[in-house]
C-alpha cells in the first residue's frame, strides 16, 4: 500500500564523457527524473505543510481568540448562522462552532498521532521479529495478520470499539489495531531482505546476541518504509476516528471532536443549517489533505536515498 | 537448422558487403545527430549524443560498439524516431531511404517504422505483449504491414516462426510469451521484425541475458536472415568478438560521439583512435597466456595521425576537456576508415578533410 | 498441474483465514477487556440482573466451551438473535443485504466507469494540464470525509435545489416496492416494467451512489493512471511502436488490456471499502441495508447484531478477494498457464 507507482521517465541521462549511466535502462528511474519529480512533489508538499500549519495554529491559538467555551451550552444563541460574534455559527445547544472546531483540532491531531505511533510501534515490532526469526514464528504472525486484513480496516475498528466501549483511549487502540497489519507487512518484508545482508552476517560473526542484531543493527534500516506508511496512516486515522465518532462509537459527545460535531449537525442539514457540519468537515479535509501532500513529499524524499 | 530459405523480402539493388563505399546512396545516412535530455532543472538540455554521423549501406552488417552510456541505443532509436521523452533530437539529420525522420510527423514515422527499419531489443521476453499469443503478435504484423486478412496472416505467421528456426511452430504460435525461453522469444522477435520486411534491422544487444550457446545461435540467425532477405543490420553490442565474426564494418562510439569507423579487418588490424585501442586491449586474447599478469602499458589518451602531410591527433573523448582541444573533425585515414580527431596545435595549414 | 495447485492453495488459505475470522470475532467479545454484560445491563443494574445476563450470554461457562458453542453456531448459520428486532441476526442481515449490494454495485459502477477512463486518459496525456487536474481531483476526494460529503450533497441537492428526494430509504413512502426478484429495487422495477417504482428507486439511489462513487472514483483514477503509465513505459509498447503500429492500435490492442488486468485488484480493494463505507453513507441516507442495521445495533447495544454484521462483512470480503484471485486465473495467461 505504501508503494508509489513508478511513473518517472525511464531513460537515464548523463553528460557525454561520463561513463556512469547505463545506455538505456528501461523501468529504472534515473536520479535526475526522480529529482525532478521530487521538486514537483515538494511544491505540493509545501502546500500540505502550510495546510497542517494552519490547522495546528487553529488548534493552539484559536481557543484564545474567542471567549466561548467549547462544551458549555448557551440556550440564548441556539443554531445561529455565522456572524461577527460567532465566526462559524452556533449549534443546537448554543455552543460556538469555532470554539468547538478549534478544541477538536487539539484532540484529533493528538489522536491521529497516537494511533499512528501505536500502530507503527507494535506493527514494526511484530514485523521485525517475524521477519528476523522466520520459520514458525513468521508463519503464525502472518496468519494472524491475514485474519486482521480480512476485515476492512474501518469495520475492524468499529467492531473493536463497539466491544471495548467508546472512550478516547479505546478508539485509539481500535484504529491502531486496524492499521497495524500494514506496518507488520512492510517491516517484515524489509527485514527478510536485510537479514540476508552481509553486514548482518558480519554482526553475527563478531558475536552480537540475536536481539541486539535485530534491534540495533537491522530494525533501524527496516523502518524508513514504515515511516512512509505512517504518513498515510495519519490521514486515514483522522478519517476513521471521525467516522466512528460520527456514528456514535468513537469519541463521546459532548467532547469536541470533528466527527462528533459533524454528527451534531447531521440532522440540521435537511433544514438548511449547514454550518454546524460543514466547518468541522472542512477542517478534516484540510488536515488529511495536509498529511497526504506532506506525506507524498516525505515518501519521495525517503525513496531518493 | 534453417533449411528453408527466406523469401526475398526486399530485393535491393546495391553493393555487396565487401565493398563498403560503393553504393551510390546508402540506406541510412546520419549526419550531425545531437540528442539531448533535460538536466535536473529541466531548463537546459544535456547532449547524450553529439554531432554523431555514419552511414549504413544496403545489404551490410554494421556493428556499433562502445561502452554503456556512449549513446549507441539513443542513436539507433533516433533512426525509428523513438527518442523517448523528455529527450529530443536537437540537431542533425537521420535520412532513411531518402526520408529525413528528424521532424517527421507520426504518420510519416509509421511508414518508416517496420517497413524501412525495425528493431529488436535487449529483453525479448518483455518486448512481447504478455496477454497476446505469440502467433497473434506475428500475425498482426502481416495484417498491418501487408494488408493481409487474418487467415492469411495466421498462415504466414506460422511459416515465419518455422523460418526463424522454431520447432513445433503450431504449438509455439498458440502460447504466451511467458511460456517461451529467452532464446525462443528472441527468435520470435526476429521473425516479427523480419515479417515487416524492413530494409534495416536494428539489433540492440539482442543476446543480453541469454546462454552463451543460445547467443551464438541468435547471431547465426541474424546473419542468415540478413543474407537471405538482403537487408542491412545495425548490430549494437559491446562484444568485439561478435563484431569480428558477424559484421562487415564497425562504428565505435564514445561519450556520445562516433570516434572511428572502419571495415572490420582494418579496424582490428589498425585502430587509430585511443578509445578503440583501449577497447581492443580489453578483449580477451586467447593467444596470450592468462597467467600473464604483467602491468599493462598505460594506454595513451592521444594518438598522432598523419594524413597527406598534415598532422592530427585523436584524443579520447573523456580527455577533451583536459586537453583543451577545439572542434573535432572526421578524417579518412585509409579507404573507408574514418577517425574523429583534432588538428595538432603545432600542425601546418589546416585544410579540413570533410567526412 | 500448477494451476490446480495454485487454486487449491488459495482455497486452503481462504479456509484458514475464515476460521481465523470467526475466532477473531469471538475474541472481540470475550478476550478484549470490554465487558458486554456491563454494557448490556447498563450502569444501574443489580448483581442479580448481571448474573442472569451472564448466564443468558453463556458467559458463565469456561471460555473453551463458549468458543465451541460460538463456532458451532456460526457454522450452523446461527449468528444469534437481535435484541432490537427479536429476529435471528442472520435473517435480519440477509433481508437487508440486497439494499447494500444495490448501493455498492451502483457506486462501483459509477466510480469505475468515470474513474477508470479518467485515469487512463490522464496517463495518455501525462504531464499535461488534464493530467494535473485529474490528479488533483483524486487527491482531493481521497482526503474528504465520506460522511461529510454525503451531508453536503444532501444540503445542496435536497435542501437548496430540491432536485433530490428526502434522504430517507430506498423509495418514496407512497410507492410500494417492486415485485421481489433480485432484491435490487432498480433491477426488479426494470424487469417488471414498474416505471414509477424505478423512477423513485433511482432518485433515492442517486445521492448515496454519488457520495460513495466519488471515493471509488478517486481510487480508480489513481490505480488506472499508474497501471496505464506502467504499461506505456514497458518494452512491448516500445516494440509495438517500432513495428509501425499506430498509437490507437497500441492503446486498444496492447496497453488497455494489460492495464485493465491490473485494475481487477482495485475492484477487490474498493469493494472492501464500499462495505466499510456503507455504514456511514447508509446511516446518513437511512438506507435500509446492513450498514444502517449495524448503526442501529451500535446505538442500541445490540451485540449479536454487531458481531453478526462484522462477521458477515469479513466473510464477504474474504470471498470477494478469493473470487478476484480466481478471476485472474481465467484472465491472465501468466497465471492460467503457469
Amino acid at each position: 500500500m505504501a508503494a508509489t507507482p513508478s511513473n518517472a521517465q525511464a531513460i537515464s541521462v548523463s553528460p557525454p564523457g561520463s561513463a556512469a549511466a547505463p545506455d538505456a535502462a528501461p523501468s529504472r528511474i534515473s536520479w535526475q527524473a526522480r529529482l525532478r519529480r521530487w521538486r514537483r512533489t515538494r511544491a505540493a508538499g509545501l502546500v500540505g505543510v502550510a495546510a497542517l500549519a494552519a490547522i495546528v495554529l487553529l488548534a493552539i491559538v484559536g481557543p484564545l481568540l474567542i471567549p466561548f467555551d467549547p462544551i458549555k451550552p448557551n440556550p440564548s444563541v441556539i443554531t445561529q448562522p455565522p456572524s461577527a460574534t460567532h465566526w462559524m455559527g452556533t449549534d443546537q445547544y448554543g455552543r460556538d462552532i469555532f470554539a468547538r472546531v478549534a478544541a477538536a483540532g487539539r484532540l484529533d491531531l493528538t489522536v491521529a498521532i497516537s494511533v499512528t505511533a501505536l500502530a507503527l510501534t507494535i506493527g514494526s515490532l511484530i514485523g521485525g521479529v517475524a521477519g528476523y526469526m522466520g520459520g514458525i514464528v513468521d508463519d503464525v504472525a502472518m496468519r494472524f495478520i491475514d485474519v486482521l486484513l480480512a476485515f476492512p480496516a474501518f469495520i475492524l475498528a468499529l467492531g473493536i470499539t463497539a466491544m471495548l466501549g467508546n472512550e478516547a483511549r479505546n478508539v485509539v487502540i481500535a484504529v491502531a489495531i486496524a492499521y497495524m497489519p500494514y506496518f507488520v507487512r512492510i517491516v517484515r518484508g524489509e527485514m527478510l531482505s536485510l537479514r540476508e545482508a552481509e553486514y548482518a552476517a558480519a554482526a553475527k560473526c563478531v558475536g552480537n546476541p540475536r536481539p541486539r542484531i535485530m534491534g540495533y543493527h537491522l530494525l533501524p534500516n527496516a523502518l524508513p518504509p514504515a515511516f512512509v506508511q505512517a504518513t498515510l496512516t495519519l490521514g486515514w486515522g483522522i478519517l476513521d476516528v471521525a467516522g466512528l465518532s460520527f456514528l456514535g462509537v468513537g469519541i463521546k459527545p459532548p467532547t469536541a471532536e470533528w466527527g462528533v460535531i459533524i454528527g451534531d449537525g447531521a440532522q440540521y442539514i435537511n433544514s438548511g443549517q449547514w454550518w454546524i457540519s460543514v466547518f468541522p468537515g472542512l477542517a478534516i479535509l484540510i488536515t488529511v489533505l495536509g498529511f497526504n501532500l506532506a506525506g507524498d513529499w516525505v515518501r519521495e524524499s525517503v525513496l531518493r536515498r | 537448422m534453417m533449411q528453408e530459405t527466406l523469401p526475398q523480402l526486399n530485393p535491393t539493388p546495391g553493393a555487396g558487403h565487401s565493398d563498403a563505399n560503393a553504393a551510390a546512396e546508402p540506406l541510412v545516412r546520419i549526419e550531425g545527430l545531437t540528442i539531448g535530455f533535460p538536466d535536473e532543472t529541466g531548463e537546459r538540455f544535456v547532449p547524450v549524443v553529439e554531432d554523431a554521423g555514419f552511414v549504413v549501406h544496403r545489404n551490410e552488417i554494421l556493428g556499433l560498439v562502445g561502452e554503456s552510456g556512449s549513446g549507441k541505443t539513443q542513436t539507433s532509436m533516433a533512426i525509428l524516431g523513438l527518442t523517448r521523452r523528455p529527450g529530443k533530437v536537437m540537431a542533425g539529420h537521420v535520412i532513411v531511404d531518402g526520408v529525413d525522420v528528424v521532424g517527421l510527423d507520426e504518420a510519416g514515422l509509421r511508414r518508416v517504422r517496420g517497413r524501412k527499419a525495425a528493431m529488436i531489443f535487449q529483453s525479448p521476453r518483455t518486448s512481447l505483449n504478455p496477454l497476446m499469443t505469440v502467433g497473434d503478435q506475428v500475425a498482426r504484423v502481416y495484417v498491418r504491414q501487408r494488408g493481409m486478412n487474418r487467415r492469411a496472416a495466421r498462415a504466414e505467421a506460422l511459416a515465419m516462426l518455422r523460418r526463424v528456426g522454431i520447432a513445433g511452430a503450431e504449438r509455439v504460435a498458440g502460447s504466451y510469451p511467458h511460456q517461451l525461453s529467452g532464446g525462443m522469444a528472441q527468435r520470435v522477435m526476429i521473425g516479427m521484425m523480419v515479417a515487416c520486411g524492413p530494409d534495416l534491422l536494428i539489433a540492440d544487444e539482442p543476446t543480453t541475458g541469454l546462454d552463451v550457446t543460445i547467443q551464438a545461435q541468435i547471431f547465426e540467425l541474424i546473419q542468415q536472415v540478413q543474407a537471405e532477405a538482403r537487408m542491412s543490420v545495425l548490430l549494437i553490442t559491446h562484444d568485439l568478438g561478435v563484431v569480428a565474426e558477424t559484421c562487415h564494418r564497425v562504428a565505435v562510439m564514445q561519450g556520445g560521439r562516433v570516434v572511428e569507423i572502419a571495415p572490420v579487418e582494418e579496424l582490428f588490424a589498425r585502430p587509430r583512435h585511443p578509445y578503440t585501442v583501449r577497447l581492443l586491449g580489453a578483449m580477451l586474447r586467447p593467444d596470450r597466456p592468462s597467467g600473464d599478469t604483467q602491468e599493462p602499458d598505460p594506454l595513451p589518451e592521444r594518438l598522432d595521425i598523419e594524413v597527406g602531410g598534415r598532422r592530427y591527433e585523436a584524443v579520447s573523448v573523456d580527455a577533451w576537456a583536459a586537453a583543451g582541444v577545439g572542434l573535432p573533425m572526421t578524417i579518412e585515414v585509409a579507404p573507408g576508415h574514418f577517425v574523429l580527431c583534432h588538428e595538432r596545435e603545432d600542425g601546418a595549414d589546416a585544410a579540413e578533410t570533410e567526412r | 498441474m500448477t494451476l490446480r495447485r495454485y487454486v487449491l492453495r488459495r482455497l486452503a488459505l481462504t479456509a484458514v483465514t475464515l476460521v481465523g475470522v470467526i475466532l477473531a470475532v469471538f475474541a472481540m467479545t470475550r478476550i478484549l477487556p470490554g465487558d458486554p454484560v456491563a454494557v448490556k445491563a447498563g450502569t444501574y443494574a443489580t448483581d442479580e440482573v448481571r448474573a442472569s445476563i451472564r448466564k443468558e450470554l453463556g458467559l458463565d461457562k469456561p471460555v473453551p466451551v463458549q468458543l465451541a458453542t460460538y463456532v458451532g453456531n456460526v457454522l450452523k448459520g446461527d449468528f444469534g438473535r437481535s435484541t432490537r428486532s427479536g429476529h435471528p441476526v442472520r435473517d435480519d442481515l440477509f433481508n437487508r443485504l440486497p439494499a447494500t449490494v444495490e448501493l455498492a454495485l451502483a457506486a462501483l459502477l459509477v466510480g469505475a466507469l468515470v474513474g477508470g477512463p479518467l485515469g487512463i486518459w490522464a496517463a495518455l496525456r501525462r504531464g499535461g494540464r488534464l493530467d494535473a487536474a485529474v490528479q488533483q481531483v483524486a487527491i482531493l476526494s481521497a482526503a474528504m470525509p465520506l460522511f461529510w460529503f454525503g451531508l453536503v450533497l444532501i444540503f445542496f441537492f435536497y435542501h437548496l435545489w430540491g432536485i433530490a428526494p428526502p434522504p430517507v430509504g430506498r423509495l418514496a413512502t407512497n410507492i410500494a416496492p417492486p415485485t421481489h426478484l433480485t432484491g435490487l429495487y432498480t433491477v426488479d422495477a426494470l424487469l417488471t416494467a414498474n416505471w414509477s417504482a424505478l423512477r423513485s428507486a433511482l432518485g433515492h439511489l442517486a445521492l448515496p451512489t454519488l457520495a460513495l462513487g466519488v471515493a471509488v472514483m478517486a481510487s480508480f483514477i489513481k490505480m488506472a493512471r499508474s497501471a496505464m503509465i506502467g504499461v506505456l513505459d514497458s518494452d512491448y509498447i516500445l516494440a509495438a511502436k517500432s513495428l509501425g503500429l499506430s498509437d490507437r492500435e497500441i492503446v486498444w490492442q496492447d496497453a488497455l488490456k494489460n492495464a485493465l488486468v491490473s485494475l481487477l485488484t482495485v475492484v477487490g480493494i474498493v469493494l472492501g471499502y464500499l462495505l466499510a463505507g456503507n455504514v456511514l453513507i447508509e446511516t446518513i441516507f437511512a438506507w435500509p441495508g446492513i450498514g444502517y442495521y449495524a448503526w442501529n445495533a451500535l446505538t442500541g447495544s445490540d451485540y449479536d447484531a454487531i458481531q453478526g454484521f462484522v462477521l458477515l462483512v469479513a466473510i464477504v470480503y474474504v470471498f470477494l478477494n478469493l473470487a478476484i484471485d480466481l478471476a485472474y486465473t481465467v484472465i491472465d495467461p501468466r497465471i492460467r498457464l503457469g
